[in-house]
């Protein structure tokens, strides 16, 4: 496993700590850290995980190479810099210091979009591209989309983040821009990475691509719904958005499920080798 | 893939369905969305996200590093800590709104759960990125 993995792996093990002390503290009924803890977990454990994680299966599942890997552990740098003044900021209540943060993380995630594209333009062939029958060739076209908007929302939501922080919009884009990570940024790149890895992990045939088109038009127009309607405080839009999220999810779950359902515990572990997983 | 990273899963889609399901109560009704906001998020990002990233990860990062975990037994508890620690601080959300005086008690011990359940599966991932087995070899 590469260094840059490894760091944003690490950074996302911090945070899990940082965020499971906040979150007892918050439990036991101390005030004023929400914010900090709800930004600590979705930008700092999920993001660096899944930032970690796209570093290491991107090149796999395109069979090419990084062509700057320095770039990356800038990516990273940025990135856990500006975590850690947000949540500075957040813990003590400064806006400024929370809108630098949250600008530097903005930077941060606009170096993975930097990275990804560099990765697929300059990046170097290495070898054939892993082995798929047409349906599952289908299915990672569609997956590969979903994870090219994921990459997009979380500037996006950042952007949106750092703006209300400052002050320029409303307060209510902060949950509008949660949200959008959640069901933009991670949950998008949760559905396209588990199209890829999980027929590949399990040997078992998700259902077909027509059920995960349905969930990502369900699942888009769910968002540009709830997104803007949370911002703007529309009732109706946001409760139509809520029920078609729903069904999105629920769709999801029917896609994925006979990866999931078919497979037991095998007796021991098996190792395959890494370029191929 | 194995049971403790199934078992991960599938509480995390369980989760995942209360707490979208929530949701969209609270897209209907703004009243209770306000009162049930900390419940919805605790389901979501504790439920769904963490359980998820758990199972995942007890899959992943073995195979990436190409070294099992050192402590398979640690990881079953520790993935029933984060578990029960969810549904325990789910009710206690559920309590407190009810007023009741057992809430806070019960989400100090969820609280406490969790951490000790991120804690130990810190510490079984830091294992296997550090590998002391290979250093001291």
């Amino acid at each position: 496993m590469e260094l840059h993995t490894r760091l944003f792996v690490i950074s996302g093990l911090l945070a899990l700590l940082g965020a499971a002390v906040l979150h007892l503290l918050t439990l036991l009924g101390l005030g004023g850290l929400w914010s900090a803890l709800v930004h600590l977990m979705l930008f700092g454990w999920v993001s660096m995980l899944i930032y970690g994680v796209s570093y290491h299966t991107m090149p796999v599942f395109s069979s090419r190479s990084f062509p700057w890997p320095g770039m990356i552990v800038v990516h990273w740098a940025v990135y856990s810099a500006g975590l850690l003044v947000a949540i500075a900021g957040l813990l003590t209540g400064s806006d400024r210091t929370g809108a630098v943060g949250m600008v530097l993380e903005l930077a941060g995630s606009l170096l993975f979009l930097v990275n990804t594209i560099a990765l697929f333009v300059f990046g170097v062939q290495r070898g054939q591209r892993l082995p798929a029958g047409a349906e599952q060739r289908s299915i990672d076209r569609l997956a590969t989309q979903a994870t090219k908007l994921a990459s997009l929302c979380m500037p996006l939501s950042l952007g949106l983040l750092a703006a209300a922080e400052a002050g320029w919009i409303s307060g209510a884009w902060t949950l509008a821009a949660e949200h959008l990570t959640l069901l933009g940024w991670i949950m998008l790149m949760v559905v396209g990475v588990a199209c890829h890895v999980l027929p590949r992990w399990t040997g078992r045939k998700l259902r077909g691509p027509a059920w995960l088109r349905a969930q990502l038009a369900c699942h888009i127009g769910a968002m540009t719904m709830m997104v803007p309607a949370l911002g703007f405080g529309w009732a109706v839009p946001f409760a139509a958005g809520g029920v078609l999220m729903a069904l999105a999810l629920a769709l999801f779950g029917w896609t994925i499920w006979p990866a999931l359902a078919a497979t037991r515990q095998r007796a021991a572990i098996v190792f395959v080798d890494e370029r191929k997983i | 893939m194995s049971t403790l990273s199934l078992r991960c899963i599938r509480f995390a889609l369980f989760y995942l369905a209360c707490g979208m399901s929530l949701g969209v109560v609270f897209a209907f009704d703004r009243a209770t969305g306000a009162l049930l906001r900390p419940l919805h998020a605790e389901l979501n990002l504790w439920g769904w996200l963490t359980l998820l990233i758990y199972g995942m990860a007890y899959h992943m990062l073995p195979r990436f590093l190409g070294r099992p975990l050192r402590w398979p037994r640690a990881a079953a508890w520790q993935s029933w800590l984060a578990i029960g620690g969810v549904g325990l601080a789910a009710l206690g959300w559920a309590l407190l709104v009810m007023e009741a005086p057992i809430a806070r008690p019960l989400m100090g011990i969820a609280g406490a759960l969790q951490l000790m359940g991120a804690l130990i599966f810190a510490g079984l991932m830091l294992d296997l990125f550090i590998d002391l087995r290979r250093s001291a070899r």
